[in-house]
């Protein structure tokens, strides 16, 4: 529409800002811009910099979408983690999953290696992830979904450890004691619940992908890089990463 | 004693509650979402972003919100006063200014003039506000009784919506266009409790050291102390409460005019300026503001406002 409604148009632009400046005053209506176009650049800069598709997830936090939208970063599910196996993310890991919960098999403090009294050498070496759990081990997730549970907007869901999969063991030969030292370790294998790992002809952890659920009890034992780099990074020689989302034998 | 005495215990009592259950992985929540076992209540901001950047329907999220109609309902904005952290820190450097402002009392003439102008603006005609404003500039009067008595005009011509409102909309629409709840992320409430999380990770050794340490208590800082006007200008969750309790008439202030000394011929406002929503209990204006904290009832020298349990039936 042409010249009719340029001519027209300042008496509508009267007539549609009139009832705006009677229920706000203009300086109210100024600040609220400022605020809300802070809001906008915050999402615009949130989306733009990731999603934080790279962090390991809680059972049942697997897709990425779903968590970010609908957790409210209420820390129901970090507090009710009884291996403490859950940290509320940092900016490190992108706006868009700030506050959110992920997997953190790095309790620094050692606590996982809490060995009850009385138990036996032998016992450990019969059953370590057993006696990890009874020793009410932190720092890797058991699959009991209280986190799940906690949850009040379902950001969590439920999980089955039978069929999908929190992530996948990766073994780092950089930090991997076993590599540099050809032999010698093999926590990881002795203590891994699912027997997913075994050690090659060269005595090195090899992960067997299919077998793995990434519950995190190997990178939790691994004695590389707490024990001896001071790199300020809790990478260690074997880390579980983020990986096939959901159901890992496809049916 | 003083309601505000009370209502500073409650506040801390609610805040020790959930910083304990942070640091000792009680399980509860925060106050973006707190329940015991599965019985959880959701921040109805929350709960609506929740639900609009997801793009369903949030069972939880739904009953929270009905929770939060049904609440506003009986006690307004309660929570505003009562138990958000960052009003306890608004009361907080609010009362240290007035006493700083207390020992000099002049130089409030711009603000009253402002003031002035937008009780103008809004009835569009002369007031009382516009009198009150020249006998002061003529010297007439003292700035302080006009400035008392303009912020009360003020009130009384308040406009529907502010910036908040707007802030609200912002935070609603952000949520359903990015897909994550973006105002979260800067909410003093989220911010605090976030920053005590990261506290207890640090000391509990448990994985990186995150700069959010550091960023967290400054953004805090920054809305609560350098902006300081976060609860009246920018708080979308005021907003949305204060649009709630609209319906509200349950535990307003009530003036008794029998015993006022304004209602009597004197110049006392004491109510009027003790009251940081800038409401007035004599005037049912803007009441849906009304964070029920009691400043009014504590400040008057005579004690003739009190909380109505329920409207009173004659009109004042």
């Amino acid at each position: 529409m042409p010249s009719s409604t340029s001519t027209r148009s300042p008496i509508r632009w009267k007539s549609a800002v009139k009832p705006l400046s009677e229920n706000i005053s203009r300086r109210s209506f100024v600040a609220g811009v400022g605020g809300a176009v802070g809001l906008v650049a915050l999402g615009g800069v949130g989306v733009a910099t990731g999603t934080g598709e790279n962090l390991l997830r809680p059972p049942g936090g697997q897709d990425a979408t779903r968590l970010t939208s609908l957790c409210v970063r209420c820390d129901r599910c970090r507090q009710a983690c009884p291996r403490q196996a859950i940290e509320s993310s940092g900016l490190e890991n992108g706006l868009v999953s700030l506050r959110t919960p992920a997997l953190s098999f790095d309790v620094k403090l050692a606590r996982a290696y809490r060995r009850p009294d009385g138990v036996e050498q032998a016992d450990v070496l019969a059953d370590p992830y057993g006696t990890l759990l009874d020793a009410g081990g932190y720092g890797f997730c058991d699959f009991c979904m209280k986190c799940a549970e906690a949850c009040p907007t379902g950001a969590l869901v439920a999980f089955d450890p039978a069929r999908e999969r929190l992530g996948t063991a990766v073994v780092d030969a950089a930090r991997c004691l076993a590599f540099e030292n050809s032999g010698g370790c093999r926590k990881c294998v002795d203590y891994c619940p699912f027997a997913a790992i075994t050690l090659d002809a060269e005595r090195r952890p090899a992960v067997n992908a299919a077998l793995c659920n990434g519950c995190g009890v190997c990178e939790n034992v691994c004695p590389a890089s707490s024990y001896r780099a001071f790199s300020g990074t809790s990478r260690r020689g074997i880390n579980v990463v983020p990986g096939a989302a959901k159901g890992v034998e496809s049916a | 004693m003083k309601i505000s005495r009370i209502r500073w215990v409650v506040g801390a009592l609610a805040f020790v509650v959930v910083a304990a259950g942070i640091v000792l992985n009680i399980g509860g929540g925060t106050f973006s979402g707190f329940g015991i076992a599965d019985v959880a209540v959701l921040c109805p901001l929350g709960a609506l972003e929740s639900m609009l950047a997801s793009k369903t329907l949030v069972p939880v999220a739904v009953i929270s919100l009905a929770a939060a109609v049904a609440v506003t309902l009986l006690v307004g904005k309660a929570f505003c006063s009562w138990v958000c952290p960052a009003s306890f820190a608004r009361e907080f450097r609010e009362s240290r200014r007035r006493k700083r402002k207390g020992a000099k009392g002049e130089a409030e003439v711009e603000v009253t003039e402002v003031e002035a102008g937008e009780a103008v603006a809004v009835t569009g005609s002369d007031t009382d506000a516009v009198r009150l404003a020249e006998a002061a500039e003529a010297g007439e009067i003292g700035t302080e009784v006009a400035e008392l008595a303009l912020t009360t005009e003020a009130t009384r011509k308040r406009k529907r919506f502010d910036s908040r409102h707007v802030v609200l909309l912002a935070a609603l629409a952000s949520a359903t266009v990015f897909g994550f709840p973006v105002f979260c992320l800067v909410c003093p409430i989220g911010l605090l409790f976030g920053t005590i999380v990261l506290v207890c990770q640090f000391f509990g050794g448990i994985g990186d050291v995150s700069m959010s340490l550091v960023v967290f208590p400054v953004v805090l800082v920054l809305e609560l102390f350098v902006l300081r006007s976060w609860c009246s200008r920018f708080c979308p969750l005021g907003a949305l409460m204060s649009l709630l309790s609209l319906p509200n008439r349950t535990l307003r202030p009530q003036v008794d005019t029998d015993v006022c000394l304004r209602e009597q011929g004197g110049s006392c406002s004491q109510c009027t300026t003790t009251c940081l929503e800038d409401l007035d209990p004599h005037s049912q204006d803007g009441m849906n503001d009304c964070s029920k904290c009691g400043r009014c009832v504590d400040a008057c020298p005579v004690k003739a406002v009190s909380f109505a349990v329920l409207p009173s039936k004659k009109k004042q």
